[in-house]
């Protein structure tokens, strides 16, 4: 049999949400096993399957298209496939979609450049159209970390490709924002940048990791065969 | 689903690991239309909780009833239940959200004495009342206790409607049933009320003890004296349960835990009971007779858990694993049927001198880690005073194959303040230690306190002063030599504390509600122990915490657990302790 790339879509919805990255690969890899999908499993003392996941949803956020890359030992059925996990995943887990690739397409990380958040609240958050507007007009939006006990002051604007503001019904309002991924770029210090509120508070809202984009918009085209994420 | 939106929204996304707190686990169960509902908790975090197998078991039978229904709901840290009073949301079921109040039977396993004040602060976030006499039936759930803490359970007694002494497999099947039955015919009966309800599920269920039916007498020097029952129609002694058939115990739908857990892997029970007939150990002597589970169904079950539930680790359970006849046989057939479903064998628990060269062989194919030994004792005149015996040479030498076969870290289990203890026997153990030492690896040790406890030969000795355990524990770790040595004891405060409850009367419930309203909580977790806390708590209910430790019983003593009949005859008891003190 010719090893075969399994590249998944998946969605982290409901209460689920709550359950941290190591969870969610424990999860995965017990339903693999469920399934009995044929993994491929690493060479050396300790295998393990080789499978590669999205950078880590933080707890308690939403994701809607969450990527996932599993190698396996031969062809698979995807539409069986996706039917077998979604009724073996626990409710809020679904696969959204499943398309195979050769062993040579390119990995997970390098078809990944930009990540797509939304983050919904009611009119209590102060953030609105100039303040937005204002945001991405500026050449640098500065915030400080701190890290152990150093206090180290960071441009967030860099890693912002785009921020939208979406009024919904009444007073909830929807904030669509671009991020390069870099792992330093963090939607909370965004939102926190534009509000004025706290980290703690920020994270309290209703987030949802929409989606990825590639470098190449056909690149992610030909990953998946479901949902694109909308560009605003 | 108001109650869900509410934790959703406003407390999960503020909360420390909130996925305690979601449920919606692979195989958990959501049957709120049955007519009979059962909340399973145990009184510590999920993590913990879900670690424990009798609960898991319970669950699995009850809801394979049909007619009934188990849901479950855990100890919240104290984030959480801040957040939950703060939100006037009681404490609620994970699999459907529903108050705990609501509940038909509220079961709760009682392990570990220091998970008591959980307990209440369980009972207090669900807007139960603590007091059974203050909890009239039907409008609240009845209150059940299972699991070893059963053997001594009067310090619950002001708190618990009903305990279920020993296996439950059987006895919860019973009880739910003749609770089932007793709603009906209390329909019938207005009058009833809950004394005619326990009356009621006493007659039908034998192992079930409901402490409301019977009185206690002290003396005049406020020893215990005696316990009756405050009628005709109860028994006097409640003999626990046995299941005889161990092959009946499994579980069909094991609940796939969330997040992680502390033994997060399938488990299969092999063997319960134990042989060794070690005098301090209350599993042991309270899970007499030994029953094994057949070889053939051990298999089948571990097969099933990893078909299931996709558990990468399998795990044998018993009280000593090595003591299971040819266990050998055994794992050199399960291991390669769990290796084709990419699952492995794990070996928690092991009596290292059943263990063969041929076990250490196969354990080494599956996972090199650590590998755990427990002498206890330090000199052959203690281990056989004890009546725990280990070759340590032998020991020694098996230390030195497993570095061979590439084992990293070796765990010895010792216990100080055994009965007849003495400054030798503590040099003795020094010296095994210093010894280990140089087996090539890591070597962890952890000493513990050791807590007389009810049910066991021991039962009447007296657990030793703090003063002279911190003495012996200065002189240990004097004479460790090693820097390679990584020695871990363990509070003396929460081991005396936990002596007090083992063999505790009555009496100490109100003590224990005292130091719950004091603060007290999640007692066995040494950051929140709260030492003066508790001094408080004795001291206003007038009880000294001393004369539950010390000076021990006389054999002809009333215990206040004589009315739990343990399975052995007290008579047996008396002549394994006698062993012990004879030289």
């Amino acid at each position: 049999m010719d090893p075969i790339k399994l590249n998944l879509i998946y969605s982290k919805t409901g209460l689920i949400r709550f359950t941290s990255h190591r969870d969610l690969m424990r999860m995965f890899f017990r339903v693999f096993s469920k399934i009995e999908l044929p993994l491929r499993y690493s060479e050396g003392y300790s295998p393990h399957p080789r499978v590669t996941f999205c950078p880590p949803l933080k707890v308690g956020m939403e994701g809607m298209n969450e990527l996932m890359e599993v190698h396996l030992t031969g062809l698979v059925e995807t539409e069986r496939i996706i039917e077998n996990l979604n009724a073996a995943l626990p409710a809020g887990m679904k696969i959204e979609g499943a398309s195979l690739a050769g062993e040579d397409s390119p990995a997970l990380g390098k078809l990944i450049s930009e990540v797509e958040y939304s983050v919904s609240f009611s009119e209590l958050l102060p953030v609105t159209d100039q303040i937005v507007d204002g945001f991405m007009a500026a050449d640098e939006v500065e915030i400080e970390r701190v890290r152990k006990d150093k206090i180290k002051v960071v441009n967030i604007r860099r890693g912002v490709e785009r921020l939208k503001l979406l009024n919904s019904s009444g007073d909830r309002a929807k904030l669509i924002m671009v991020l390069l991924l870099e792992k330093n770029n963090r939607p909370y210090d965004v939102l926190s940048a534009l509000s004025g509120w706290g980290s703690k508070g920020v994270a309290g809202l209703k987030w949802i990791r929409e989606g990825f984009y590639g470098p190449d918009y056909e690149g992610r085209k030909r990953l998946l065969n479901n949902q694109i994420p909308i560009i605003y | 689903m108001n109650l869900q939106k509410t934790i959703e929204e406003r407390i999960l996304p503020f909360v420390r690991r909130p996925a305690r707190y979601i449920g919606g686990e692979i195989n958990s169960v959501f049957r709120p239309e049955a007519e009979v509902r059962l909340l399973l908790s145990y009184p510590d975090l999920y993590e913990l909780g879900m670690s424990h197998h009798g609960l898991r078991i319970i669950y699995d039978i009850v809801n394979r009833l049909g007619w009934a229904s188990a849901e479950r709901a855990f100890a919240v840290w104290m984030d959480m239940e801040e957040a939950l009073r703060r939100n006037n949301i009681p404490l609620y079921s994970l699999e459907s959200f529903t108050p705990a109040a609501e509940f038909d039977v509220w079961g709760f396993s009682l392990q570990v004495e220091l998970t008591y004040t959980n307990i209440l602060s369980m009972l207090d976030l669900a807007e139960v009342p603590r007091l059974a006499v203050n909890r009239p039936w039907p409008d609240y759930p009845l209150l059940l206790g299972g699991g070893v803490g059963t053997f001594n359970p009067e310090p619950l007694a002001d708190f618990f409607d009903i305990f279920l002494i020993g296996d439950g497999e059987e006895s919860i099947v019973e009880l739910l049933t003749a609770y089932r039955q007793s709603r009906e015919e209390i329909e019938e009966n207005p009058g009833y009320g809950k004394e005619g309800l326990l009356r009621s599920l006493v007659s039908a269920v034998p192992g079930l003890y409901a402490p409301a039916l019977y009185e206690v007498e002290y003396d005049e020097d406020e020893r215990f004296r005696a316990i009756h029952p405050i009628g005709p129609g109860i028994p006097e002694r409640i003999e626990r349960r046995i299941l005889r058939d161990i092959n009946s115990s499994r579980i069909d739908n094991p609940l796939v835990p969330v997040t992680e857990t502390v033994h997060d892997r399938g488990v299969v029970e092999i063997m319960r009971g134990c042989k060794r007939g070690c005098r301090f150990c209350h599993a042991g002597w309270t899970g007499r007779p030994v029953r094994l589970k057949d070889k053939e169904v051990i298999i089948r079950q571990a097969e099933k858990l990893v078909e299931e539930a996709g558990f990468e680790e399998v795990s044998l359970l018993s009280l000593s694993t090595g003591d299971y006849p040819e266990i050998g046989q055994l794992m050199d057939k399960l291991s390669p049927l769990l290796a084709e479903k990419k699952s492995r064998l794990s070996l928690p628990s092991l009596n290292v001198a059943s263990v063969s060269e041929k076990m250490f062989e196969e354990l080494t194919r599956m996972k090199k880690s650590g590998i755990t030994l427990a002498p206890e004792a330090g000199s052959i005149r203690l281990q056989t005073a004890i009546n725990k015996v280990l070759d340590v040479d032998s020991l020694f030498v098996a230390g030195r194959a497993l570095k061979k076969l590439g084992w990293r870290t070796i765990k010895l289990y010792f216990m100080i303040g055994l009965p007849t203890e003495t400054e030798e026997d503590i040099i003795a153990m020094a010296s095994i230690i210093n010894r280990f030492a140089g087996w090539g690896g890591r070597l962890n040790v952890s000493i513990s306190n050791y807590v007389s406890k009810p049910a066991t030969p021991f039962q009447w000795t007296a657990t030793e002063s703090a003063e002279s355990l911190i003495r012996k524990k200065g002189l240990l770790r004097s004479l460790i030599k090693s820097g390679k040595v990584k020695l871990k004891f363990h509070p003396v405060e929460l081991s005396r504390l936990e002596g007090v409850f083992a063999r505790g009367d009555r009496r100490l419930g109100k003590v224990l509600a005292a130091a719950r309203d004091e603060g007290c909580l999640f007692d066995g977790w040494s950051e929140c122990f709260d030492k003066n806390g508790w001094a408080r708590a004795f001291a206003s209910q007038g009880i000294d915490m001393e004369r539950y430790l010390s000076p021990g019983y006389r054999y002809d003593d009333p215990l206040p657990w004589d009315h739990i009949g343990s399975g052995v005859d007290k008579n047996v008891l008396i002549r394994e302790a006698k062993k012990a003190f004879e030289e």
